[in-house]
């Protein structure tokens, strides 16, 4: 069953909601729920043989400071997503957004999003606006995931790291998005959340930005960001799982192979942000890059769908 | 010729000159083997024998001399370029070594600069990925760019060590861990923003670290150009292969491979990070490009061809 794990849908109602709260409401062509829109979205998965995308709204979060704005918006994405993937069974299912950065609303959140509503698993920002979301005060909800061994599906925040030379040079999203993804495995490391909570399935996005460049690094680095860890950070970083976004780049797929073998790598796309000949290279690309059957197998029609308990463990 | 573009010297009287102007050495305090001490020397010279290396490229690392007064940022360069010279002088056959500049000063600079190169002999510049938090292909810093394109000038660029100015690096020690390659994929996406390899292209830029995150985000950076450089004539990774990128990754293959892949053989240089690789992890900076089975032309560019021709160092 070929799953794609990263693909995005911004329903006309959540944008409205969002812009009466102040947050972010871009409108991306084929991004919406007319129903043109998912007329083509549908004849793209077709052409590539996908058979489920599993939604979620990032980098649209419902961020806010205040508690009930975050709330509104986390209810109102979840409700109109979990409305999708009961219209649409068998080829949307959804991550639930959670109102952080405040626990105890998002524990309620997660409660409902994944008994009630039947949610796939969770997403969550690389950072919770400028806070890490590996901040000690998120404990509850990593301790919740793990008894729930819950799919976590990481998104960037598109905040450039909050960095000015990031940020000021239109370098958020080109290089600050993939930064903002190994930043945050960088985090979950550094507080050996893999590890005390081994059961959460989390997926970073893009190969994990820069992860498959630097993971000996990060081992030789290890004293300057990690004291008294029980393993070496590469081998933590092996504890999470990898979407495929590459934009089509072998090279780039190849590396993360090698860095982390085909078990940890799981198939996306990143819909609507790569569309028809782009959208169809997310899975031809895989396909061509000269590995044995058997992990590309793994890596379009397994990984993904074995995380989300949609195909028996192997 | 084999030449190891990326290798750091900290003579004591830098270092101290340094912390006296409040820079935090930590990162440099934590190393060993690489003061001018006879022992020091004697343990680096060893290692480039063992590992075939007949010649180091030196560079102030991050103890980069950018200081607001620009007093304090002339005398420390002047000092750490003559100190750099000096052991160029006792050793010409097995060091070289990058002039530092007083940034962001720019007329003090373009003055630091003629005397380096033209009386002390330097062998090209070096020059932090950023100047504290200025970015360093800024239109302030034009000058500089232009004089090292009337000279041909080699530019060693160096991470400034300031986490990309990012708290989510800095405040989680991750500085130098993932925000040094950060701050060479940044530095070189400022200046292909800027067409300063197309505008200047007789600088001779090697990046650090195979160019950080740039081999992996390849094909992302020309998907995304309109957002950071909508107006250049030529896709980014056009521009970045008028780049040259070192090859310090901590021995990964598959790293190497992906950007000999995208920026071809003859864009990636030896470089070490001595003393960051000391004993057997220098000799492995070397022989991981040996053993990385790519072809024997390409290794033979890498380990001893290229950087030579950029450096000048081969008539």
């Amino acid at each position: 069953m070929r799953v794609d794990v990263h693909a995005h849908l911004y329903p006309a109602a959540y944008r409205a909601v969002m812009q009466r709260l102040g947050g972010e409401t871009m409108r991306y062509p084929l991004g919406s729920d007319e129903q043109d829109e998912l007329d083509a979205r549908f004849e793209m998965m077709d052409s590539a043989g996908v058979d489920l995308q599993v939604l979620s709204v990032s980098s649209q979060l419902p961020y806010f400071d205040r508690e009930a704005d975050a709330v509104d918006g986390a209810r109102a994405a979840n409700d109109l997503y979990a409305e999708f993937a009961a219209q649409h069974p068998g080829r949307f299912r959804a991550f639930a957004v959670t109102p952080l950065p405040h626990v105890d609303a998002t524990m309620k959140e997660m409660e409902r999003a994944l008994d009630e509503l039947k949610m796939a698993g969770v997403t969550i920002g690389t950072s919770v606006m400028n806070r890490s979301a590996a901040d000690p005060a998120f404990e509850p909800l990593w301790a919740e995931l793990d008894r729930r061994a819950a799919v976590l599906f990481v998104h960037p925040a598109g905040l450039g790291l909050c960095s000015p030379l990031v940020r000021d040079f239109g370098l958020t999203w080109p290089v600050g998005a993939p930064f903002e993804d190994t930043m945050f495995a960088m985090h979950l490391i550094q507080r050996q959340i893999p590890v005390r909570y081994p059961k959460i399935k989390i997926i970073v996005p893009h190969f994990g930005g820069v992860m498959p460049l630097v993971l000996p690094r990060i081992d030789q680095h290890q004293e300057l960001f990690l004291k008294d860890a029980s393993e070496p950070a590469s081998v933590t970083a092996k504890r999470l799982w990898y979407d495929t976004v590459g934009h089509g780049s072998i090279e780039a797929l190849r590396c993360a192979h090698a860095a982390f073998g085909a078990d940890r790598l799981v198939y996306g796309s990143d819909y609507p942000f790569q569309l028809r000949e782009h959208y169809l290279r997310s899975v031809t690309y895989v396909q061509d890059a000269g590995f044995p059957a058997a992990d590309v197998r793994k890596i379009l029609d397994t990984n993904g769908a074995r995380l989300l308990g949609l195909e028996p463990p192997g | 010729m084999r030449i190891d573009v990326h290798a750091h010297y900290y003579p004591t009287a830098l270092l101290k000159r340094a912390e006296r102007l409040g820079a935090d050495l930590s990162p440099v305090r934590r190393i060993s083997l690489a003061s001018e001490d006879k022992a020091d020397l004697e343990a680096r010279l060893k290692m480039m024998d063992e590992a075939g290396v007949d010649m180091q490229a030196l560079s102030v690392s991050s103890t980069q001399p950018y200081y607001e007064r620009e007093s304090e940022a002339a005398d420390a360069a002047r000092e750490s370029n003559d100190l750099y010279a000096d052991l160029v002088a006792r050793y010409p056959k097995r060091f070289a070594a990058f002039a530092a500049l007083p940034l962001p000063h720019v007329d003090a600079a373009m003055k630091e600069m003629e005397r380096a190169l033209d009386q002390l002999k330097m062998v090209g510049v070096t020059i932090g990925t950023s100047v504290v938090s200025r970015s360093a292909a800024e239109e302030a810093f034009e000058p500089i760019y232009a004089e090292m394109n009337r000279r041909g000038s080699a530019l060693f660029v160096h991470p400034a060590g300031l986490g990309v100015c990012s708290p989510l690096l800095r405040d989680f020690q991750l500085t130098w861990v993932c925000g040094a390659p950060f701050e060479d994929t940044m530095f070189a996406l400022h200046i292909i923003r800027r067409q300063i390899p197309q505008r200047y292209p007789k600088i001779k830029i090697i990046v650090p670290h195979l160019g950080g995150a740039l081999p992996v985000l390849y094909t992302r950076i020309d998907a995304t150009k309109p957002m950071f450089a909508a107006q250049n004539s030529e896709p980014p990774t056009t521009t970045m292969k008028r780049l040259w990128y070192d090859t310090v990754a901590q021995n990964n293959t598959a790293g190497l491979k992906c950007a000999v892949a995208n920026f071809g053989a003859d864009r990636l240089v030896y470089g070490s990070d001595y003393p960051y690789q000391l004993h057997g992890e220098y000799l492995n900076s070397v022989k991981y490009v040996q053993e990385s089975g790519l072809p024997k032309a390409d290794i033979d560019k890498i380990l001893d061809q290229t950087a030579a021709r950029l450096l000048g160092l081969d008539r």
